[in-house]
């Protein structure tokens, strides 16, 4: 049987990742201040640096497009895809880090602020015009959902081949 | 227009901001003639929030309407009316229940839109000349015609006096039972009343101002001064060793010992002894998901050491959140209109709009005798 679609729309599913991810990263937090061993820590970041990577495709690829043709607001969109650059940038350095690397904790806590930083301002201001636009965001749903099932099973089949 | 900005921790400042305007065909404009200073203003004062400089505080607003959008049907310019702190849309799936403090449209993705406020959207606090309000005709408490005669009890009706009744209503407070309430701060006090005006038999408020525990005292609430300590023996021999029936906690994260000291779970687990076997309690004070600049390590991550054991053995049930403030204000307003309250009595200060830095400070040091600030813009 076909599993129905929870999200209410395309807002509800995007903002469901945010919560998801500010909980990681609280718990990231919570690893550093018990001294918890580096394995741990790197798994959880990497679980971190996943979810934003595939996160931040499918509002690329899908909402961001859809929400620029809406609301007609190209500065608003241009910044929220420079945060986007900005937070891969970020990625990508974590994941090229060491382990043992003293910047370690340092960057994934600068990455959370950054990532906080852009979830307050999505919220507040693409969300907030999005949903007052005249926007298709529950017909938005089913490709977010459908992409990024695509994007997570990808990357779950490539770090099987790795192991 | 003029407004009370917050600049950085400790920081207030009266500045020339750009004037608040109808910007929704379903907005009303309102220019507000008295606007409280909140005790959860004091968690974004000291810079315990994610709350960003530059944004104008103040969600305890009362005013004139002096403009409506073209979508607006019952507000009338003219209309005195008091402004729930929450926004709420009025159809979304909570605010049609009556939770209008969780709506979910007007803050996407949070739970609950608030004006001037970390992390509630991003809407401007009424700490001003003017204030922009979403969706009027939703949002508008239009007041009794004594609205301006009883100006500073009906401003308590946008926050405090409704959350303090949320604590009772939370807690379950019935007839003839005994309360314990934890915080004798403008909404610990207004829980005081709330209760009483509920028919609680015995009303008892705890806290280390003596100041305050005057106030509980005026309206009949027995104070129970826990400066030394002992604050938990004193409930419990006024209860024969049983505990109060009901607890609310109107206090929240940054609480404090005895020795002004935070201990974040120091009044929920005196709530756990306090309370009576089968007791319930309810949780207005604000508890916050992560409060990364806290001393506490549990606290840094929104967590406490919370006696769970002692609390499931006793069969207690707790009921928390911010209150829905339309869930009540109607009602209440009525009880202000009937003389049968008098939210006022607890106004400590009222001022002008440009003093409201010196108030900050007065209020967040808990000087002897600041306990309620209401600031009047039009002044």
């Amino acid at each position: 049987m076909k599993e129905p679609v929870t999200y209410e729309d395309a807002v509800d599913l995007l903002d469901a990742d945010h919560k998801a991810v500010k909980k990681l990263f609280i718990d990231y937090d919570a690893l550093c201040e018990d001294a918890a061993p580096v394995e741990q820590k790197h798994a959880l970041a990497e679980r971190i640096c996943q979810a934003l990577t595939v996160h931040a495709q499918i509002e690329e690829e899908v909402f961001y497009p859809a929400v620029r043709e809406a609301i007609g607001d190209d500065a608003l969109m241009d910044e929220a895809l420079e945060e986007h650059a900005e937070a891969k940038a970020m990625i990508a350095e974590v994941r090229s880090m060491k382990l043992t690397d003293h910047a370690y904790d340092a960057t994934v806590k600068k990455l959370a602020k950054l990532i906080d930083q852009h979830v307050l301002e999505e919220r507040e201001q693409i969300f907030l015009q999005a949903r007052n636009a005249p926007l298709d965001l529950r017909g938005l749903t089913l490709p977010l959902l459908k992409r990024k099932q695509q994007l997570t099973k990808k990357i779950a089949s490539r770090s099987k081949e790795a192991t | 227009m003029k407004a009370v900005v917050y600049s950085g921790p400790r920081e207030i400042e009266v500045k020339e901001m750009p004037d608040a305007k109808i910007e929704r065909a379903t907005d009303v404009l309102v220019q507000i003639t008295t606007t409280n200073i909140c005790g959860s203003d004091l968690h974004m004062y000291e810079g315990r929030t994610a709350m960003e400089p530059g944004r104008i505080l103040g969600h305890e607003n009362v005013g004139m309407v002096v403009e409506v959008g073209p979508a607006v049907d019952r507000i009338k310019v003219g209309d005195r009316v008091c402004l729930p702190f929450n926004i709420g849309c009025g159809f979304c799936e909570n605010c049609e229940k009556g939770l209008s403090g969780f709506c979910l449209t007007t803050n996407p993705g949070s739970a609950g839109a608030a004006y001037g406020f970390a992390g509630m959207g991003p809407y401007s606090g009424g700490q001003a000349e003017y204030l922009r309000v979403p969706y009027g005709d939703f949002n508008c408490l239009l007041l009794p015609r004594d609205a301006q005669e009883k100006e500073n009890d009906y401003v308590m009706l946008a926050d405090i006096f409704p959350t303090g009744y949320h604590a009772t209503e939370l807690a379950g407070v019935c007839p003839g039972e005994s309360v314990v309430i934890y915080g004798a701060g403008p909404v610990g006090l207004m829980a005081a009343l709330s209760a009483t005006v509920r028919g609680a038999s015995q009303v008892m408020v705890v806290d280390t101002h003596k100041d305050r525990l005057q106030l509980a005292e005026k309206i009949g609430a027995i104070a129970v001064d826990d400066t030394e300590g002992g604050g938990v023996e004193r409930i419990m021999e006024l209860t024969g060793g049983k505990g109060a029936d009901r607890g609310c906690e109107c206090v929240g994260y940054q609480c404090c010992n005895m020795h002004r000291e935070e201990v974040p779970n120091l009044t929920m687990n005196n709530l756990v002894q306090t309370v009576k076997a089968t007791g319930r309690i309810g949780v207005v004070g604000v508890f916050v998901p992560e409060d990364p600049n806290a001393a506490d390590k549990l606290e840094k991550r929104g967590q406490m050491a919370f006696d769970f054991g002692a609390f499931w053995f006793k069969g207690q049930s707790i009921g928390t959140g911010q209150a829905n403030v339309k869930a009540y204000n109607r009602q209440l307003s009525r009880m202000i209109e009937y003389n049968r309250v008098k939210p006022s009595w607890i106004v400590s200060h009222e001022l002008p709009l440009a003093q409201a830095p010196q108030a900050y400070k007065n209020f967040d040091q808990r000087k002897d005798g600041w306990t309620k600030v209401v600031l009047k813009p039009d002044k």
